[in-house]
């Protein structure tokens, strides 16, 4: 080549090219500066976020006990398919592989929110499904398997009001005071002692701090504080005489309570028909949700404390109370009963046609005698027996440990002046003389009058709370009562309480309440009927014709044994006719378990200090 | 072979710039290979260096002039080799750009960047006056477009696209007058339109838009250029570590070991590592130009400074993409990405840097 080109044309232009590349490089450098230093922070953070997952571990619920220390209410392994990232394709084979159910929801919602975080696919997913998607892990990216105990109820509908059960907590509980501590997604208490403790119960969530890689699968672990145990909770409920009231009420509706008259315990809180509470843990789907809710017998009410009935001749009782205090009457008092009553231009007929004859008040309180009560309610203004009704705690809440009690009605023309924009026609006192009219009760405040009536006035708070008990801690049998003062005292006069007693003590002798007598304790009791198609007769004799779903509700309210009494019973069968029929044998079955229970740990006790003295 | 004064002009500084950018980008490889289902990757970059070095050597010892007079030949040969590859080339990747040979694979597309750089050399040494005329400038683009086109399509637009600007640098240097550069301009930017119509496919469109606009995509197109500005920005002024980068090692961020392997580098090393790594390839430039501009002849000069644009071009576009501030675009960083074709045809243009450079001297 020439050796003597002229090269400064092209070196000119190669110093051009010099400038272009430094300058090249510093738009680089000062772009990495940019990024590195200037906006590390951020991009810090969002590194993070991409390999960093904050994951909640479920903290398993308490358990709930029965007095006896068995186990209402525990945790089971459960399984719940995840999907996290935007993996359509593991969620098109994840529906080959598995069953989603008819509540799945279209792939672009699961992968909308599955973009945002982890992302329940399935709850609560077979052992079999839990295997099969664990083998093909590899093929899956963005699935796993989460596991979360769930509530477990092992007496299924046993006393499945009175524990209620636990639902996905909603957006609207998320933000109450109630809740607080309660993560999304988390099961907390919907209904019964498992809402009205749901605080000891709830425990706290765990946290895992994961690493995980581009497909979403876990590499490592950041950090772990484990789920904290919720509380446990042991309830007064007797579950053998819980099963033993609910298996007694057969296909029948109503309910039954049962109190200890020494401090409000409650042993049996049965409402009848029941559902089985293990449905609302799992995936409940809306189906089954709407089968529950549209149930014409209504499974999900609770009667004993939500349902309002006439008291009928249970009434009786705090009818009988008032005249005597008023000394209208003393226990001795004879009237006629010839089978009907005139008054106020109206004829009020007793049950029996025949009529009772003269007789006195304790044996109209056995005998269930209207006229005599017809007339008593002649005698008495209607704000008098509003007020002792109201003593014996009627027409008011109870204060049960559960959610929803409704209150019942003790009428009075204050009410009916309120309520219908009427005034009190006489007439109507001698309809409420009898438990008819417009008074409303529950089982639960008739169980409590019979405990007062028993204990001559002890008048308790029934709850159901007994103790809690730190997680873990192995529960001990509750059997004997605290005797604990009442939360107040009904102020009769002993000869008023003996007279009731004894009325109630001869109903079970020879009275309308035979069928609760028991061969070795002596019961007291009062039966009553409950008129539903009330026309100003009582036609008892007729009741068993009409069609089932017109029939009067059967009453029996009862005490054990009669002097010191333990045990007080409210039963109530919805559509059963005369409650010396219906609903006394309910309640000696219960009567004969407790007292059957109770001579059995007695046995037990002799039999252990016999072995240590030996 | 050489005597004792070109011994002594051997460019050893930028020998050892090779050799520290490569064992950096050997590092790299490790990193986010060791722990994944091909742990042994780095063993065979170490091979490529090797091989590369040896031809860098054989080529820095034969005068670039007797190189340079077989240019056409090299040119024929590599554009009948791209043509056999179009016809009747196997398909690998979804592309023909692989040619299959008895002991592995090669990119004849890499070499004909070699090819190109070789002939357009020869054909502007030999123009005279200072600037090219018009039917130079069309006869020299003709000869750069056969293989631009026929790589084109294969189709490996990132090398097509590579030698098109190694063409338009090396014209620009050989001279080209303001009215005819304001023509050439014209035409390209009337060609961009009839390109966006009719050549580009939809996933390269696709790239673009995501460039313009990561967010709209996050999860498709703009996905790599979002994971590779946080595994930047996330490296920080000192970076997290060797092995220890989050985008890197828990695959977020794409081919780590080849186009992105930059970004790696800025996650674990950070700003530090980021302008250690600037300095050096802005070192081994700018040595380029100085030896351009030392050369003792046209030839030379056309020749150090067609390698250097290829070298430039890459470098500087691969960081730009790392650095999210051009389209994705598969080009791998000199040096330092793993790769073989690309590895040793690096090696084989700065052996022909360092020939001229060692022969600037007249005799």
């Amino acid at each position: 080549m020439n050796i003597y080109e002229d090269l400064r044309a092209l070196r000119s232009r190669l110093a051009w090219w010099r400038v272009a590349i430094m300058i090249a490089f510093g738009v680089l450098v000062l772009r990495f500066w940019q990024l590195q230093v200037v906006r590390s922070p951020t991009y810090e953070r969002l590194a993070r976020a991409n390999h960093v997952r904050t994951l909640s571990e479920a903290a398993p619920r308490g358990l709930i006990l029965d007095r006896n220390g068995r186990i209402i209410a525990e945790n089971r392994p459960s399984f719940n398919l995840m999907l996290e990232g935007d993996h359509p394709r593991t969620l098109k084979s994840l529906r080959e592989l598995v069953e989603l159910g008819e509540d799945a929801e279209s792939d672009e919602a699961y992968l909308e929110q599955a973009r945002m975080g982890p992302t329940i696919v399935k709850e609560d997913i077979p052992l079999e499904d839990v295997a099969r998607i664990e083998a093909r892990q590899l093929e899956l990216p963005g699935a796993h398997i989460q596991f979360v105990p769930r509530r477990y109820y092992p007496a299924g509908p046993v006393a499945a009001h009175v524990i209620g059960h636990v639902g996905r907590i909603s957006e609207e509980q998320l933000g109450q005071d109630f809740f607080s501590g309660a993560e999304r997604n988390d099961y907390v208490g919907q209904s019964g002692i498992e809402r009205v403790y749901n605080g000891m119960l709830m425990g706290r969530n765990g946290v895992q701090r994961v690493v995980v890689n581009s497909l979403g699968r876990r590499e490592r672990l950041l950090e772990q504080v484990p789920p904290i145990w919720g509380e446990s909770v042991q309830l007064s409920i007797d579950m053998e005489l819980q099963e033993i009231a609910e298996t007694a009420f057969a296909d029948l509706g109503g309910a039954a309570v049962a109190l200890d008259t020494r401090s409000g315990e409650v042993l049996v809180l049965a409402s009848s028909p029941s559902y089985d509470p293990n449905a609302f843990s799992g995936s409940f789907n809306r189906g089954e949700w709407l089968a529950l809710v549209d149930d014409s017998s209504h499974p999900l009410s609770n009667r004993p404390i939500q349902g309002r009935y006439a008291p009928g001749s249970t009434f009786k009782l705090v009818v009988a109370a008032a005249a005597l205090e008023q000394e209208i009457v003393s226990p001795e008092t004879h009237k006629y009963c010839s089978g009907s009553v005139r008054l106020y231009g109206n004829t009020f007929h007793c049950h029996r046609g025949g009529g009772h004859g003269s007789l006195n008040l304790k044996d109209a309180l056995a005998m269930s005698c209207n006229s005599y009560f017809f007339q008593l309610g002649a005698q008495l203004p209607i704000e008098t027996i509003a007020r002792y009704a109201k003593q014996f705690g009627l027409g008011a809440r109870t204060g049960l440990d559960l959610p929803h009690e409704v209150d019942g009605l003790v009428p009075d023309p204050e009410w009916k002046k309120r309520a219908r924009n009427e005034p009190w026609y006489a007439g109507e006192t001698v309809s409420v003389a009898v438990g008819q009219g417009s008074v409303l009760v529950t089982a639960t405040q008739m169980a409590r009058l019979a405990a007062t009536v028993g204990t001559s006035g002890d008048l308790y708070r029934p709850h159901l709370f007994l103790r809690k008990l730190p997680a873990g801690v192995m529960p001990e049998s509750y059997a004997d009562s605290v005797i604990s003062p009442p939360s107040r005292k009904v102020g009769l006069r002993p000869d008023t309480w003996r007279a009731l007693q004894e009325g109630m003590f001869r109903a079970v002798q020879y009275g309308t309440a035979g069928r609760a007598r028991l061969q070795d304790v002596v019961v007291a009791g009062k039966t009553g009927t409950a008129q539903i198609a009330a026309r100003g007769r009582i036609e008892e004799s007729v009741d068993a014709r009409r069609p089932e779903h017109l029939r009067n509700h059967a009453w029996f309210i009862g005490y054990a044994p009669r002097v010191n009494p333990e045990i007080a019973i409210a039963v109530l069968v919805e559509h059963g006719g005369g409650g010396g029929a219906a609903a006394a044998p309910i309640a000696r079955d219960i009567f004969q378990a407790y007292f059957e229970k109770k001579q059995e740990r007695k046995l037990e006790r002799a039999r252990q200090t016999t072995m240590a003295i030996r | 072979m050489l005597d004792k004064r070109q011994w002594q002009s051997v460019d050893w500084l930028i020998i050892l710039g090779l050799v520290v950018a490569s064992t950096i980008g050997l590092l790299i490889i490790y990193s986010v290979t060791h722990a994944g289902s091909t742990p042994d990757l780095y063993q065979a970059q170490i091979a490529r260096l090797l091989i590369g070095m040896v031809l860098l050597l054989l080529v820095m010892f034969i005068d670039y002039h007797t190189i340079v007079d077989r240019a056409e030949v090299l040119y024929l040969a590599v554009s009948g080799l791209l043509l056999y590859l179009v016809i009747f080339g196997g398909l690998r990747a979804g592309t023909s750009r692989w040619l299959e040979l008895g002991v592995g694979t090669f990119q004849p597309g890499e070499l004909a960047k070699i090819a190109v750089v070789l002939f357009l050399a020869k054909y502007f040494a030999g123009v005279r006056g200072d600037c090219l005329r018009a039917s130079e400038v069309v006869t020299s683009g003709f000869f750069a477009g056969v293989p631009i086109v026929l790589i084109a399509l294969q189709p490996d637009l990132g090398t097509a696209a590579t030698i098109g600007v190694v063409f338009v640098s090396m014209a620009l240097l050989a001279g080209v007058r303001a009215k005819l550069l304001l023509v050439g301009a014209l035409f390209v930017v009337l060609l961009i339109p009839l390109a966006w119509a009719f050549v580009l496919k939809e996933y390269q469109k696709e790239r673009v838009y995501a460039f313009l606009d990561p967010g709209r995509d996050p999860r498709g197109a703009g996905y790599q250029s979002i994971q590779s500005t946080i595994a930047v920005g996330a490296g920080g002024f000192s970076g997290k570590g060797w092995l220890a980068g989050t985008q890197s090692q828990l695959q977020f961020l794409p081919t780590p070991h080849t186009d992105f392997v930059f970004a790696v580098l800025a996650e674990e090393f950070g700003f530090v590592g980021v302008a250690a790594v600037m300095i050096l390839y802005f070192v081994i430039t700018l040595r380029c130009l100085d030896t351009a501009r030392r050369a003792r002849d046209r030839l030379g000069i056309h020749v150090v400074f067609g390698v250097l644009s290829m070298f430039a071009f890459q470098t500087l576009y691969n960081l730009a993409m790392v650095a999210g501030l051009v389209p994705i675009k598969g080009f791998p960083l000199p040096l330092m990405s793993y790769g073989g074709s690309s590895m040793l045809a690096t090696m084989i243009g700065f052996g022909l840097i360092i020939n001229v450079r060692l022969r600037r001297f007249v005799n």
